[in-house]
């Protein structure tokens, strides 16, 4: 039979499908130098921050008042024996609950928007309007709109993950609808809109919306310190703004460092959950 | 006269008919004629190529046949059913890439089924089936991009065969593979073909390819796209490679060479 013969010599085209899995070790090998790299710029930067704080350095920028690596480890230390949980456990709460909430309606409006011209008609000016506010400038309104504090913070962090996912996700879309290949496959294939849409758009769509959800993500933190403003009592943000009014000024950085920490973590996470639902992607930087 | 265009459409000879089609691209609101005035008839279980030079609509030709455009005028049907829409009845291979990336191989091969609400069990089954078929049982849970070109294509042949369609188009699906793997593929599909005895509408620009599959060989003119001549292949089957030393072969190459040249000569022009 023929069909024997293709299946061997086929052997030879097929580049191995199963993920090689290395142990720790190996992994700690292969990336040491890029990893002994990263660790020397670190530590780098930091030296660097200290001397220019040490000499006070005062040209353009002026780095007399900055405070030390020293003196915001000394501050964070102090945080950390002055019970962080309620700081954290608040923020995480609005950060979490405004990036949930802005990824599930940037996303549906996004796929409803990027799909179809009458819904984008209708829908995408009045957002393209909203979408340059800046989110400090919607502190007065979302004081005066929302029945307290906290849901008023919750829709400050909403706003900055909402625009990213909602105009990504247009864009996927529409990215999607481009390819005329896949659409023809599936509709040679006996696919009406509504499974063309579930099977072909929405996973071709899928890269690009993870990259919304990963900017969404880092966005709500960068809201953070905005909307807890008007916080009453807790958050990391606060605690950020809280120190400038009073002029402490090392946990005023060690604010910013924790943000930026947990701001570049959970985005990694985000990536990381969305790259689990696209395993047919293997994305290989070396050859370029 | 329903009645008669009925009886016309569903005998053995006009399994597929194109009647009179017209087709027209509009490009800066200036109507371009694609297609003028195309007929042609294939038997059920038959072979055809359609050989062209680029240019001549054979892509378009082969487009309508799948419903994916529909012509301004005249009528396309298949097995006594008027082409409307693209549907599983029709199964289409693509040139290249056309495996659906997030599917596996087996996914992809079974979604047309899939989409015909059939059970997984009766699915896993007739895939594995088919798989075996084209030698790629190995393979299934691999994705696309971890495969082959001609592994891709011929995924593709399955995925379109598995439906039990009516007809098989196939849009130069072996011109983006190198030479040695073409000359497998085609004796693959020629398998396929005897063994299923399905009816096959194949484009192609090689005209070796294309003696050495068809029955007959559908040449198209140039501006606007029409057909030239249909040359019946008369070279013995079952072929293979071999078959291109036979002298009726040569003969019949000479003849399509020289139809081709003077079509690209007029694009020139």
């Amino acid at each position: 039979m023929p069909s024997t013969n293709v299946s061997q010599s086929s052997d030879f085209y097929f580049k191995s499908y199963k993920k090689e899995r290395l142990m720790l070790w190996e992994l700690i090998r292969i990336n040491s130098n890029s990893f002994i790299r990263k660790l020397t710029s670190i530590i780098l930067f930091f030296v660097l921050w200290e001397f220019l704080c040490w000499i006070d350095f005062n040209f353009i920028i002026n780095f007399v008042f900055v405070p030390t690596p020293v003196e915001v480890i000394n501050a964070f230390v102090q945080f950390i024996n002055d019970s962080p949980w309620v700081h954290f456990k608040a923020s995480i709460f609005r950060v979490i609950g405004g990036f949930i909430s802005g990824s599930l309606l940037g996303i549906f409006i996004g796929l409803l928007i990027g799909s179809s011209k009458i819904l984008e008609d209708f829908l995408a000016t009045p957002l393209e309007l909203l979408r340059p506010i800046p989110a400090v400038a919607w502190i007065p309104l979302a004081i005066l709109m929302f029945p307290d504090a906290e849901s008023g913070m919750y829709y400050i962090t909403f706003v900055g993950a909402f625009y990213p996912i909602l105009i990504s996700t247009q864009k996927a879309v529409e990215n999607s609808l481009s390819d005329r290949l896949m659409i023809r496959v599936g509709q040679s294939l006996g696919a009406n809109s509504f499974q063309l849409f579930k099977d072909i758009i929405i996973p071709s769509s899928l890269p690009g919306i993870s990259a919304g959800l990963v900017i969404g993500m880092g966005n709500a933190w960068f809201c953070l310190v905005t909307a807890e403003i008007i916080a009453g009592r807790f958050g990391i943000g606060y605690k950020t703004w809280e120190s400038y009014v009073i002029s402490e000024y090392p946990p005023i950085v060690m604010g910013m460092v924790l943000i930026g920490l947990m701001g570049a973590f959970s985005s990694y996470i985000v990536l990381k959950i969305t790259e689990y639902f696209m395993p047919w992607r293997t994305i290989s930087k070396d050859g370029i | 006269m329903v009645f008669d265009m009925d009886k016309k459409l569903k005998t053995e000879k006009n399994y597929v008919l194109v009647d009179n089609v017209i087709k027209t691209f509009k490009t800066n609101n200036k109507k371009k004629i694609i297609l003028s005035n195309v007929n042609f008839k294939i038997s059920k279980g038959e072979f055809t190529c359609i050989l062209g030079p680029s240019g001549c609509g054979k892509s378009t030709l082969l487009d309508l046949l799948a419903g994916f455009t529909k012509p301004d005028e005249g009528l396309i049907s298949v097995s006594g059913e008027v082409v409307r829409k693209p549907g599983p009845e029709r199964g289409f291979v693509f040139q290249k890439n056309s495996l659906i990336p997030w599917q596996t191989l087996e996914q992809n091969v079974g979604y047309g089924l899939k989409l015909l609400k059939i059970n997984s069990k009766n699915i896993e089954d007739k895939v594995t089936q088919y798989l075996k078929l084209v030698g790629l049982e190995k393979y299934r849970k691999a994705y696309p991009n971890q495969l082959s070109g001609g592994m891709q294509q011929r995924g593709s042949i399955i995925r379109a065969l598995i439906t039990n369609p009516k007809i098989i188009l196939m849009d130069e699906p072996f011109g983006a593979v190198d030479a040695q793997t073409r000359s497998l593929l085609q004796e693959m599909l020629l398998k396929i073909w005897r063994e299923f005895e399905t009816t096959v509408v194949f484009v192609t620009h090689d005209v070796d390819e294309a003696i050495l599959l068809a029955d007959r060989v559908i040449i198209m003119g140039v501006n606007p796209g029409h057909i030239r001549e249909i040359i019946p292949i008369n070279i013995p089957r079952p072929r293979s490679l071999d078959s291109s030393f036979l002298e009726e072969f040569q003969k019949v190459k000479i003849k399509i060479l020289n139809l081709i040249k003077e079509e690209t000569l007029k694009l020139m022009q």
